[in-house]
Formats: structure tokens, C-alpha cells, sequence
């Protein structure tokens, strides 16, 4: 089974909030999210347990990123592959989802594992719109993990209870940061990696346009959110529960 | 101009989200026409009096195996039939799963996390926040078809209306392929579901032992509250999942939060941003919770949580 692991660049640091939401993704260099080591691990282990034969790293993303690349390979992945092209720039979901289901279609794994930050909303959705648009089925949010050869299982968290679900391979699996701990990566397994093969391929390598790149949406406008008042601060005393009360009460609080 | 809006069916009801948004739809002057999936019989009157054009609402068979995949089937077909070129949703785990298939699928502009929507001289203009609600950003489609997610509680519940709505039913598309989901119930716990209730009081590390979570119980009862934990506690087998209070547990708006011992990472913040009120009792005032907090009470809460019971209780 070939299982493809999709990395995420992470942002690097910015000036403020709103310079962050302009400015394009960056990574520090060398370093790989630690959210994409969930992934990374819960694909090494397929391979540990004889379920998985390959592991492939896919990314999209500038030369930055091949830091990130090489840790993974440390930890146990074959090999990657490297999407970089000056038309990913201000790109969303639609457009993203386009180029990565181009991607993953050129890779073709029988299984796709991604872990974003739990509140990475926007990486969730669009690893499900890649899913759809190549017809896979896919699991998000997953907090286990069980694979065999034609089948995954996984359990996912939703508002009323824990969910039992099940997909047939091929598929994509989200995978949540509860899902393991990743391995730190040995002084061998980082020298291997450095022959292990990383391969850089632009739009056009996957017979797309740079309009195939072009966003489905665009910001207008970019301001920092209203955030909440000072608190009032009390250190505890004689008469701090008889404070705390009379806040509530002023408030409304109490019946 | 159309617009078609999940309303979403979940715990025998059509969620106060979906609704809230419903009715942010019908006043900023949309036609707004609403599609409900729900088991045969139904209540779906709650959808009454909103200022909707219409409902279709679809009987979802009992053995409903693959519910994301039927949905979307469905969807599909209704917004091919109809031509609905705006489809709106309230973010929850099945929305999402929902509107990112249909992103794929129609290829679609997909703005997540808005707070609000206008038309402004025929153009769509959604406002949204991102990075950990820290911006607001104006934002348009150009796409064709246009697929948007409103961030969890993003309006009040609206009251129940008297007026009625027209509902017309579309047969529900079987799926026969997709994820299958099997659900196992595991709400419970205090009593008051902690995404409904008005009053929580959680416990984070600071509480130091599961024994002590009984202060959090007995503070939760008095007050006529739910009682909480965040992700550390689980992590650690003190509590239940369905007891976690944070981005990965239930993402709560009660009047009063009471966070006691928790240090207020941004998951947890942004699982309890949209309370009325946050009470934060912390002995380290450098905690986070006690920047965003509206009352910080530095202090043990082994003291201050039996005091303040006490207090309540000699009122």
C-alpha cells in the first residue's frame, strides 16, 4: 500500500495579525510542523506493521519548505515530492484543492493522511474538497486509526458523541494531533535522508495553467477583530467571594 | 438574490447555529430557501416565522449509513434542479464535511468562518475573521458558484415566530458508497448539555487531582449550571470527552463561564471566546486567561470555591 502524507507549510513570524493574513505562508527553515509529525508517524507505523510499502510526502509549497521535507524523510518517509510554482501564490481552497487533487492523482496512494492544527478550519476543508474532487471518500478529524488492506476505520469526535466510521481504500484520512506521538528522528535516519529522493514539479509538470492556480475568492480588506475590554482583577481577601457575587449580580448573572 | 441554507437536524432539532443564520440571511434581505434533513415526522416548526421563502425538507431514512454522502448526493440535485448558485451553512462537523465535498464538487469559492453577509449593489460581501479570530477580514467571491460556512454561534438563537413557511419535499438519494458512520450517544454528564447551557464552571490542571473536581460539581450545581474540563484533564482520564470545553470538545456561549485553574491556551479560548461573561479564578495572574478574561480572581481556588459556595449559600 502506498500511503501519501500531506505537509502543510506552517506560517512563519509576521509583524501583527493583519500582516499575517497578507503575507504568504513561510517556514522556518528546517523545521517541520509539529502537527505534520502526527501524520508523518501514523504512516511509518503502516510501514512498521507490513501495511503500508511506501510512504510519499506531498507538499505545495516554496524551496523552504524542503527543511520540513528532509525531517520527515529522517523519521522514516521514501520519498517526496514538492510542488512549487510562482502561480500558488493567493491561492484558496478551490484553487488549492484543484492543483492537490492534480497532485495526489499523479501520486496515486491507496491512502492519504493529513494532520492540521485543530483549528486549521481552512486546511480541513480543503483536504475534503481534494477528496471530492478525485472521488475518494474521506474521514475528517479522525482520533484513531485502523487500517487493513482494503478498509479504514476510524473514530472521530462530532458535537453528539464519538462516531464509528468506516471508509474503503483508496481514501483520505484528517488525522487529529491526539492520534500518536511522533518519533523524534535518530542521527541515522537523518543521514539516510539526505539520499532519500525529493522531487521539485511546477504546474505544468501536472498539465495545469497558471489560471488553474488562480483563487475562487479574494480579500478585500484585512483589520484587527475588536478584543475584549480589560479585566477587572481581584486578589483574593476576607470578602473576595462576596466580590466575586456582587460582579455577578451587577452583570445579572445570579437568579 | 437565492440563496440556499442547511438547516442542520441534530439531537431532534434543527440547531439554534443553522437558525441564527437563517434569520441573518432573511434580514439582510436574501430569498432565502431552507433544506432540512430529517427523519419521517419531524418537528421542523422552529423553521416557522424566520421570513423564509420555502424549506425542502427531506425524510432521511432510519438506516442512514451514509449520511455525508446521501446529503451531498441530494444537495446536488437540488441546487442542479433549482440552479442555487449560493449555499450557506452553520459550521459544525457535518457542515464542513458537507460544504468542503461540495466545494470539490461544483468547484466552488469557499469562504469559511463568516460572520456576516450583505448585498451591496448585487455583489455578495462576506465578512469573516481568521487566524484564531485575531482579524476581520472583507472578503468576495469570484467564483461562479458560491459555497460559505458561518463560524459556530455566530447569532443568538432566534425567537420562535408565528408565521408560517411553505414546505415542499424532494426525495432523499440513497448512497450506497462514502463513509459509512455508525454513532455511539455518549452525552451525559451534569445534566445540561454543555453547548446549551447558560452558566459553566470547568476545571483545567490547576484543579491537581480528580478528587477535586467535586469543587467544580458542587459550584456547577448551586450556580444551576454544567460543569466542564479542558483538554488536559481528558488527556489525563480525570473526565469524560464529552465534558472538554475548547476547540476540540464543545465550543460554548453561556452567559457565564467560570474557568478555574485553567491557563487559557488558544484552544481553549477559542472554545469559550463567545461567553457572556468570563470569570477566570488562577493563582498566576501572567495566565492567559487572565489577559481575555472579564474578572480575574488571583487567588487557590481550593479556598475561593468553597468560600464563594458558602457565600451563595448563606444568601
Amino acid at each position: 500500500m502506498r500511503v501519501a502524507v500531506v505537509m502543510k507549510t506552517a506560517s512563519g513570524a509576521a509583524f501583527d495579525a493583519v500582516d499575517a493574513h497578507w503575507r504568504e505562508a513561510r517556514v522556518l527553515p528546517g523545521v517541520m510542523s509539529p502537527y505534520d509529525a502526527h501524520a508523518v508517524e501514523a504512516a511509518v507505523r503502516l510501514r512498521e506493521t507490513g501495511v503500508a510499502v511506501e510512504i510519499v510526502i506531498v507538499s505545495m509549497a516554496g524551496s523552504e519548505v524542503l527543511g520540513a521535507l528532509r525531517d520527515a524523510l529522517a523519521m522514516g518517509a521514501d520519498r517526496a515530492v514538492l510542488l512549487t510554482d510562482p502561480a500558488l501564490k493567493g491561492g484558496d481552497i478551490q484553487s488549492r484543492s484543484r492543483v492537490m487533487a492534480a497532485m495526489l492523482g499523479s501520486v496515486d496512494p491507496d491512502l492519504v493522511l493529513y494532520c492540521p492544527w485543530s483549528g486549521d478550519i481552512d486546511g480541513s476543508l480543503l483536504f475534503g474538497a481534494t477528496a471530492a474532487r478525485l472521488g475518494k471518500p474521506v474521514i475528517a478529524q479522525a482520533r484513531s486509526l485502523g487500517v487493513s488492506e482494503s478498509v479504514v476505520r476510524c473514530v472521530r469526535q462530532v458535537e453528539e458523541g464519538d462516531q464509528q466510521l468506516t471508509a474503503t481504500l483508496p481514501c483520505f484520512v484528517e488525522l487529529t494531533e491526539t492520534i500518536n506521538k511522533p518519533r523524534y528522528a535518530t542521527i541515522k535516519g537523518k543521514q539516510a535522508a539526505r539520499a532519500k529522493p525529493v522531487r521539485a514539479i511546477t504546474l505544468a509538470d501536472l498539465a495545469l495553467e497558471p489560471s488553474d492556480a488562480a483563487a475562487g475568492t479574494k480579500s478585500l480588506s484585512a483589520v484587527p477583530a475588536p478584543s475584549r475590554a480589560q479585566p477587572q482583577v481581584i486578589e483574593y481577601s476576607a470578602t473576595c467571594a462576596a466580590d466575586i457575587l456582587a460582579f455577578l449580580r451587577q452583570r445579572d448573572l445570579l437568579e | 438574490m437565492k440563496v440556499l441554507i442547511y438547516l442542520e437536524f441534530r439531537a431532534g432539532e434543527i440547531t439554534a447555529d443553522s437558525l441564527g443564520v437563517a434569520s441573518h440571511l432573511v434580514q439582510r434581505g436574501f430569498d432565502v430557501t431552507g433544506i432540512l434533513f430529517a427523519p419521517e415526522g419531524s418537528d421542523s416548526t422552529t423553521a416557522f416565522g424566520l421570513g423564509m421563502q420555502g424549506v425542502v425538507a427531506i425524510a432521511v431514512p432510519a438506516d442512514d449509513r451514509f449520511p455525508v454522502a446521501g446529503r451531498i448526493a441530494t444537495i446536488a440535485k437540488l441546487v442542479n434542479e433549482e440552479n442555487f448558485g449560493t449555499l450557506l451553512f452553520a459550521t459544525s462537523a457535518q457542515s464542513c464535511d458537507i460544504a468542503a465535498a461540495l466545494c470539490g464538487m461544483f468547484d466552488a469559492g469557499l469562504l469559511h468562518s463568516l460572520v456576516s453577509l450583505e448585498q451591496q449593489e448585487g455583489e455578495l460581501l462576506a465578512r469573516r475573521t481568521t487566524l484564531a479570530e485575531t482579524v476581520v477580514v472583507d472578503a468576495q467571491w469570484l467564483s461562479r458558484m458560491r459555497i460559505g460556512l458561518f463560524r459556530c454561534a455566530a447569532f443568538p438563537a432566534p425567537a420562535p415566530g408565528a408565521g408560517e413557511v411553505s414546505i415542499s419535499h424532494a426525495a432523499y438519494v440513497n448512497a450506497t458508497a462514502g463513509v459509512l458512520a455508525e454513532r455511539c450517544e455518549t452525552h451525559g454528564g451534569g445534566g445540561v448539555a454543555l453547548r446549551d447551557a447558560d452558566i459553566i464552571v470547568a476545571a483545567g490542571r490547576g484543579i491537581g487531582a480528580p478528587e477535586k473536581l467535586d469543587l467544580i460539581r458542587d459550584l456547577a450545581a448551586i450556580l444551576g449550571g454544567a460543569w466542564g474540563v479542558s483538554l488536559p484533564l481528558v488527556d489525563m482520564g480525570w473526565a469524560p470527552r464529552n465534558l472538554q470545553v475548547g476547540q476540540t470538545g464543545s465550543i460554548v456561549q453561556p452567559k457565564l463561564y467560570i474557568a478555574c485553574g485553567i491557563s487559557g491556551q488558544i484552544q481553549h479560548r477559542i472554545g469559550v471566546e463567545n461567553s457572556g461573561t468570563i470569570v477566570a479564578i488562577n493563582k498566576d495572574l501572567e495566565a492567559p486567561i487572565m489577559g481575555f478574561c472579564d474578572l480575574a480572581v488571583v487567588g487557590d481556588l481550593n479556598k475561593i470555591i468553597p468560600e464563594l459556595i458558602a457565600q451563595m449559600e448563606a444568601e
